[in-house]
Parts: structure tokens; sequence; C-alpha cells
């Protein structure tokens, strides 16, 4: 039940039927995590998709392509989802993800089985896609954005 | 090179999955559109109403800078060629461009798609919705990944590459090499990377053929080339510097 009434709370499933809620909460696992554990690790295959119950969950980047440590990029609360790569060729983490609190309890939803499930029922599968799109699309034109920023700078410090 | 809206969707990765009958009705809110040399097609900031499909012609897509200035291709993020979707903003929040996008070949010929309308019919039909939008993923993140690559090279220099397509070389697959030439541009920030195509080298045994040039080196021409020798040479000689040997024009067969 507890997997049913997170999965209720937590875009892009919040507006599905309970049927179909409960459907995707029997393929769920309700897993715990002590601080500092990895979740998964970045350029790991992304094989679930993830939904925070409680406690908290850091998104970093291991280490960048010349060595440099990366900051961290996120946090992720209660209700949140993260691992959207999982739909996303070549279906890797981007990130890795860490409990950052005492304790953290995760839904962890099998990708396989939500595709599965996708295919059976397309407005799930429609709503899921959607929420990806607006993920991996947003992080693409924040992506531009600094790349846009950063030459903008170099051409008005030449002018 | 297709005429019809119904035949550009065709080509175009997001919806080639769908059926005649299935795209029927987003023809219904689709328009063709040209543009010459320099116009600007939409601009960042504008409302995102429409996705956009190029089949014909480049587009740039480049940021604006203060006080209304002229765009050069040093603003230049994202190159587009044939068969690309661009203008991703008309589907997600806040629907807002954040990209202005340039006509720079002498014509473009875009389909305009009405997003609201789109999005209308995919929740009327999700099973289509489903498929669509999966294909439109793996084009954002395919994008995305080349986007992020290419913004952590380094020490490039400007570059013009000819993909010869003359009868013999079009025969031969060069429309094929053009367009993932074109892939790998539209996701590359780099900038002055020219994209050309040229007739018959007289080497036609040995086509398709590509010439690279990069700036202040002797033109390099390669034999044979298919899609993925195309995006290696890209990534390792356009992007990276290093000629791939293997791959040069070997003596030079001639029709």
């Amino acid at each position: 039940m507890l997997k049913q009434e997170i999965l209720e709370s937590t875009a892009p499933f919040n507006d599905l039927a309970d049927e179909r809620l409960a459907a995707i909460a029997e393929t769920a696992e309700l897993v715990e995590f002590r601080n500092g554990d990895r979740i998964f690790a970045h350029g790991a295959d992304a094989t679930d998709l993830w939904i925070v119950v409680d406690g908290e969950v850091r998104l970093c980047a291991e280490l960048s392509e010349n060595g440099t440590p990366m900051e961290q990029m996120a946090f992720m609360s209660a209700a949140q989802a993260f691992g959207w790569t999982c739909f996303v060729p070549p279906y890797k983490y981007q990130l890795s993800g860490y409990c950052a609190s005492r304790r953290c309890r995760l839904i962890r939803l099998p990708k396989d089985d939500l595709l599965r499930f996708c295919e059976k029922a397309p407005e799930v599968g429609f709503a899921i896609m959607q929420y990806t799109l607006c993920a991996v699309g947003t992080q693409f034109q924040e992506l531009q954005d600094e790349l846009a920023k950063q030459r903008g700078h170099e051409i008005m410090h030449r002018w | 090179m297709p005429e019809q809206p119904k035949e550009i969707l065709q080509q175009t990765e997001a919806f080639q999955q769908l059926t005649d009958p299935e795209l029927a009705p987003i023809l219904e809110f689709s328009e063709l559109r040209s543009f010459t040399n320099g116009h600007r097609l939409f601009q960042d900031g504008g409302s995102a109403a429409n996705l956009w499909v190029l089949y014909e012609g480049t587009v740039d897509l480049r940021f604006e800078l203060p006080g209304g200035r002229e765009t050069s291709d040093e603003q230049t993020i994202s190159t587009l060629g044939e068969n690309q979707i661009f203008g991703w903003s008309s589907m997600i929040p806040p629907y807002k461009y954040k990209l202005s996008a340039y006509c720079i070949s002498k014509q473009c010929q875009v389909l305009v798609i009405e997003a609201g309308k789109l999005m209308e019919y995919f929740r009327a039909h999700p099973d289509i919705g489903y498929r669509v939008l999966s294909g439109m993923i793996r084009v954002v993140g395919k994008r995305f990944r080349q986007l992020q690559a290419s913004a952590g090279q380094a020490g490039f220099t400007g570059a013009r590459v000819t993909v010869h397509m003359g009868t013999c070389g079009i025969a031969a697959g060069a429309r094929e090499v053009m367009k993932a030439l074109s892939e790998e541009v539209a996701g590359s920030i780099r900038q002055n990377i020219r994209v050309t195509t040229g007739g018959c080298l007289g080497y036609c045994r040995s086509e398709p053929n590509v010439t690279v040039r990069l700036q202040d080196q002797e033109p390099v021409i390669y034999q044979h080339m298919d899609e993925n020798k195309m995006r290696r040479v890209f990534a390792e000689h356009v992007i990276g510097g290093k000629v791939q040997d293997d791959l040069l024009l070997q003596g030079g067969q001639s029709c």
C-alpha cells in the first residue's frame, strides 16, 4: 500500500487510475540505504527508475573527464523520481546516486517491467514518455544555456 | 527530395513508425514553409508554438547578443541538416524557444507542426503518442550526448566537409553519408564546420567520396564511405584532427 501511495504522489504517476497504480506498484520494490551507500554508479547500465519514499539522495558525477572532482548536481527528496536515463539511449546512468541522509528508503521500478506495462497501457506509456522528454529536454536546454552563456561572455569580452 | 508533408514525416526518425492513417491527422495541422539565407525562423525567448522538421537546407541554432546585434556563426550552438527535428521547446514547459533558428543555406524548406494540436492528438491517441515520444526521446538523448561530447573537446579549428554527390556517388550511398554527417554536425557545438556537396571527383569506383579540409591544412579525400565511417571521420578527423589513414583514397580509380 505504501508503494502505491508514494506512486500516487509522484509525477508522472499521480494522474493514473487506481488499478494502473496498483499494477505498477506490484512490480516495484522497496529498498533501504544508509548514509553514504551508493545506489547506482555513473556509467552503469540504467536498469531502474527510482522514487524517494523518505530521506535524501545526492546525485553527482564521480569525476570529470580531466580527473577533477565534480560538484554535486542535485538532491532528491520524498516523492521525487530520478534515473530517467533508463529510457534514453545508451541507457546508462549519467550521474552517481548516494544516500545523503541517515537512511533513505526508495522505490525501485525495473525499467523492463515498466516498458512492458507501457506497451499494455499506452496512456501510462505516454505519460511516462512525456515526463521523460521534459526531464531530458530540460537538461539539454540547460546545457545549451550554459554553452551560450560561456560563448557570449567570450564574445563580449573581446568587444 | 520529398515534396509532400507525409513523405517528410515518414523520413523523420520520431514519426517513422506511424502508418499512413496515423500520420494523416498530423498533416492537417502541419504546413510547408520556405526560408532564404539569413532569415530567422524563430527567435529565442519567443512563444514556442511549433515543432519544426527541416527537410532541405541547413539551419543554425544560435543565441542572441544584447542590443539586437546581428548574429554570426560565432553564436551557433548547433547546426541542423536534413530530416532533423528542432524546436523541442514547444514540447517542454514553459514553451519558450531557448535559441534562435537561422537559415544558413541558400534556401531552407521546413515542415511546421502546431505543437499544441500535436499533443492534443497524442492525448486522444496515447498509443501513437507513446511511440512518437519514445522516438523523440531517442533523438533528444542522442543530440544531448553529442553536445556534451563536443563541449568537452578542445583545440578545434574550422573545417569544411564536402560529400561528393554526383550520380555515381548517390548510387553508391552518398545520401546516407550526408545524412550521417548532418546528424553529427547537428549534435556538435563546434563553430565553422561547413558542410557542402560536390560533384564527381572522377574516381567513381571509390565512391562515396568525402573531402575534409581543416583550416590551414591540405584537403584529404576519403573513399568508400558509409554512415559509420562518416561518423568516425567526423569524430576523429573533423573534431579530433586525426586523419584516418585506412580510409584515404588509394590511387584513385577513375570512372
